[in-house]
């Protein structure tokens, strides 16, 4: 489990100057709200599109197994946000 | 069919044992010193502790035993519950900690309370809590169901199942009474650890004892009755409804007493950011446990109650002690989060409607003895309700989610739009509440869900009246307004406007 975090950590400080420059170039607050949108297309938007049982991945018929890829994604997701929000000091919100 | 008696002996002592830890959680005479105190446990609790008693709160007997059995009558859209968290959890990242801030810097308990400084309303303030009391109560009652059909299960033949019940709620009243938020905290620990191993062992060993392996068992599904993999395309529940239930759902999630109970506990906005990024987490068990559902479907025999469908195929599958642990867990997921809900209703009434309405200068020692004191009503209103109305128990619970997200407006909305008066909130709130039963009473939904046309009947009425009023709340203030806008009139609707 931390193990996990860790990679997240590692991955996200080696991508920290890409993520840098987009947000030089999108600016924060516009990252933030592409992040946003997100969520909502993978859990809402995208259902009609993935209602259906094949292909079977990991034991999981496919409605199920994008649900369960949808949750991971979204939590990721928020996580990122936080980073982007909790970085260069500031703190507030 | 006839009961367990090893595994109601288990599920009794560990019922029991539990809830001994609860009052013991709480033997420190503080925890009642104040409504603070005694509700929100004095704002301490850290990111573990809010996950666990908000993963407590959410994830009930109800939630494992009415998700089983919808997999196991409507197949997938029982898989609703999985983007509506993903929405829940997702959108309380951004406006949670906003309430938590002003709550804390006004030592608000409830959202009723938010809503009364934000509005300057009183009277907007008891329609929140009376949605919130109203809709709160047959939600107790479902908890309730839970406990009840565990002992009905594994009791039939030995005990007298109403008798137990009754006892089991009171002492959770007593418990909840004298430790506070304190006692259903320290004893979720213990019934989340439970959640996990309990729901975890099952998942893994249930497909294998009945079909040889889990991936036997999705081939055996899918190949005999495919119908329960997917959402229906047609019919009166399709697509549409799954969708829009699941966006209700997702915005009424924070609306409930409970939840708001449980998150202003926590010490710091951060912690609850933090706890927005690792409660998806807890649906990891609930994709997996809708399977036992499509297991229960091919095993349990033809004209099985969908109610028992879990329960049932725990007592074939196992009996003794397993079955034992399994319903123990069942019932603690049954009683704990019962005791967070009474947290929320009772404050709800003390704060909302007996100190605004009733006696305004009550003193706080007399306000927080007459907080812990509603426990006891609360309950034993639930107590007698699914007693005696049993039938009007059911829409409400059905209407529970459609009328809780009513109150969206009022508590979110206001968090993002400045402009926006009490009198158009009150009435869209209004709207939105006779639209979701009048849509409920004539059966005409057109496949979505109730509460989405209320939801946008409220919405509607909440943006069309507004301009009517604003002239009243120009140059008027107040700290709550000051505090999420700053003193300058600079703001826009920009931000409100982005999160609709």
């Amino acid at each position: 489990m931390s193990k996990f975090v860790d990679n997240i950590n590692k991955s996200y400080f080696s991508n920290k100057q890409n993520i840098e420059m987009g947000v030089l170039k999108l600016g924060k607050k516009t990252s933030i709200a592409i992040l946003s949108m997100l969520p909502v297309v993978l859990s809402i938007v995208a259902i009609p599109f993935v209602n259906r049982i094949q292909p079977i991945i990991f034991g999981l018929p496919f409605f199920a197994f994008w649900l369960f890829l949808a949750m991971v994604l979204s939590s990721l997701i928020t996580f990122a946000i936080y980073r982007l929000q909790h970085s260069d000091g500031s703190a507030e919100e | 069919m006839k009961g367990n008696l090893t595994a109601l002996l288990i599920t009794g002592v560990i019922v029991l044992a539990v809830v001994f830890i609860g009052f013991l959680s709480g033997r420190d005479k503080s925890n009642r010193s104040s409504v603070e105190e005694w509700s929100v446990g004095g704002r301490r609790f850290g990111t573990l502790l809010v996950w666990f008693l908000v993963g407590a709160d959410l994830y009930t007997a109800y939630t494992f035993l009415g998700l089983t059995s919808t997999a196991f009558t409507a197949g997938s859209l029982a898989f609703f519950a999985i983007p509506y968290t993903i929405i829940a959890y997702f959108l309380s990242y951004f406006f949670l900690p906003k309430l938590w801030k002003v709550s804390k810097g006004h030592k608000l308990t409830t959202l009723a309370d938010y809503a009364k400084v934000r509005f300057n309303s009183k009277f907007l303030s008891f329609l929140n809590a009376a949605v919130g009391v109203l809709m709160l109560i047959p939600y107790i009652d479902l908890q309730l169901s839970g406990i009840q059909d565990t002992l009905t299960v594994a009791g039939t033949g030995f005990i007298n199942v109403k008798v137990v019940v009754i006892f089991s709620f009171l002492l959770v009243a007593l418990y909840t009474f004298f430790s506070g938020i304190k006692g259903p905290t320290y004893t979720a620990v213990i019934k989340d650890i439970l959640v996990w191993v309990v729901m975890l062992f099952l998942v893994v060993n249930l497909p294998i004892l009945h079909f040889g392996s889990w991936n036997a068992m999705i081939h055996k599904v899918a190949s005999d009755s495919p119908k329960l993999l997917t959402i229906p395309t047609s019919g009166p529940k399709g697509i549409p409804w799954f969708l829009t239930a699941s966006l209700v759902s997702g915005l009424a999630l924070f609306m409930w007493a409970h939840a708001a109970t449980g998150v202003f506990t926590a010490k710091s906005a951060k912690a609850l950011q933090k706890n927005s990024i690792f409660l998806p987490l807890y649906n990891i068990v609930l994709i997996l446990l809708i399977f036992l559902g499509f297991v229960g479907y091919h095993v349990l025999p033809k004209g099985t109650n969908p109610r028992f469908a879990l329960l049932n195929l725990i007592q074939v599958s196992y009996g003794g002690t397993v079955q034992g642990l399994a319903y123990a867990t069942i019932a603690l997921a049954s009683l704990i989060p019962c005791s967070i809900m009474a947290i929320g209703a009772s404050n709800l009434f003390a704060n909302n409607i007996y100190r605004d309405f009733i006696n305004p200068k009550v003193s706080p020692a007399k306000l927080t003895i007459v907080t812990r004191s509603m426990v006891f009503v609360v309950i034993g209103l639930a107590l007698v309700f699914g007693m005696v109305f049993p039938s009007a128990l059911v829409s409400l619970q059905l209407l529970g989610v459609s009328g809780m997200v009513q109150i969206f407006p009022a508590i979110i909305f206001s968090l993002y739009w400045k402009n926006q008066t009490k009198e158009a909130t009150i009435a869209g709130l209004i709207v939105g509440l006779i639209v979701t039963f009048t849509v409920y009473g004539t059966h005409k939904s057109f496949g979505i869900y109730e509460g989405f046309w209320g939801l946008l009947a409220n919405v509607i009425v909440t943006v069309l009246l507004n301009p009517m009023f604003v002239k009243n709340i120009q140059n008027q203030s107040n700290p709550v307004l000051e505090e999420l806008f700053g003193k300058e009139d600079q703001f826009t609707d920009l931000d409100f406007k982005k999160e609709a």
